[in-house]
């Protein structure tokens, strides 16, 4: 009975938009909670997992921000901000809070499994161009790796994006710029550098 | 028209965009001079490797089987969290309101109002009591039997 009414519930909240589901959750409706979990979790957890490197603790961080979620749902308010635009900063401030919290980067999650997958020449091709691209963002200054997470790999407009950063757009875009060019030049370095590595 | 510089055709391409169908014409045209140059050529190339790079970034590793147990988590938070107005509903929740209630009755401005409150119910008083009308024929001085002086002793005595 239990989870046919739920179930009901679920359908009809997925017609919903975010900031009306959040105003159930804040109800403590779990069938809204439950359509917000499935929109929009694994989009935070590769969000998380971009600026931290880690998937497990990118896991513990968004199931972090998501107890959030349903215990202060009547912090939001929808007048302010979209729920994504808060959530994301909700998630941001999370990973950058236990990034600074860590003296050292650890190595990427799966760093040394051996692969037996079919294609794992073209698999390892993708994985290493992945880790050197990571590598380059995670040398990047702190907002500059946060702005290049949100637009590149988050998808997020440069507006959607200055508003979680709280910037104005010009500032922005300046930094984006900035980032740009400082990934680039760690590319090129570290291209440069396997190159004469390898004679 | 002057070509752009560097500067200014990376910030066109972060601020409208990869497609140059959709920047401002004039905009536009100057970053076409610019992309005539060597450098401008040069720096093209650069951009779209950058932009090529940046779009394959894979998504993070793990199976499908992990996403759909880490749902699961996100799911039973629920189950293992209460949200914060229903925590505060209980016994204790409600002592704390009491001691909330009982600072707040003593702050400056508890004080305040209760002064007013009390000046207010003072004035309501005395003018409830002014609009009574004096009725002499219902009045009775009770002193008369209370109080007797020594010439009531005198008058007994004879």
């Amino acid at each position: 009975m239990y989870c046919l009414k739920s179930k009901s519930l679920r359908q009809k909240s997925e017609e919903l938009d975010d900031e009306t589901l959040v105003t159930h959750v804040a109800a403590a409706d779990r069938g809204a909670y439950a359509v917000l979990v499935h929109r929009h979790g694994l989009r935070y957890r590769a969000l998380a997992y971009r600026m931290t490197g880690d998937l497990a603790l990118a896991e513990d961080l968004v199931q972090e921000a998501f107890v959030k979620l349903w215990t202060h749902a009547d912090r939001f308010d929808a007048a302010k901000a979209k729920f994504t635009t808060w959530f994301h900063r909700i998630v941001v401030n999370r990973c950058l809070d236990e990034k600074r919290k860590r003296t050292h980067d650890p190595l990427p999650e799966g760093f040394d499994q051996e692969d037996e997958a079919d294609n794992a020449e073209e698999t390892m091709v993708t994985d290493n161009a992945n880790r050197a691209l990571r590598a380059a963002v995670s040398r990047l200054p702190e907002r500059q790796r946060v702005a290049v997470t949100l637009s590149y790999f988050d998808g997020l407009s440069n507006i959607e994006a200055a508003d979680v950063m709280e910037l104005k757009l010009k500032a922005y875009e300046s930094l984006l710029v900035r980032a740009r060019a400082k990934l680039r030049d760690e590319l090129e370095n570290s291209k440069s550098g396997l190159l004469a590595v390898l004679g | 028209m002057k070509p752009m510089t560097i500067e200014e055709f990376e910030l066109a391409r972060v601020a409208h965009g990869t497609d140059m169908a959709n920047w401002p014409t004039d905009v536009a045209d100057r970053a076409r001079l610019f992309l005539k140059t060597d450098e401008g050529a040069a720096f093209a190339a650069s951009e779209l490797a950058l932009d090529a790079r940046l779009a394959a970034f894979a998504d993070p590793p793990g199976t499908q089987a992990r996403a759909d147990v880490f749902l699961g988590r996100l799911l039973d938070v629920p189950v293992q969290h209460m949200p914060v107005q229903q925590a505060n509903s209980g016994f204790l929740s409600a002592l704390a309101g009491l001691y909330q209630d009982f600072r707040t009755l003593f702050s400056p401005l508890g004080l305040a109002s209760q002064g007013v409150a009390y000046a207010l119910v003072l004035v309501v008083g005395v003018f409830v009591g002014l609009q009574q009308p004096y009725d002499e024929e219902s009045s009775v001085d009770l002193s008369s039997t209370l109080f007797s002086s020594s010439a009531d002793f005198y008058l007994e005595d004879q």
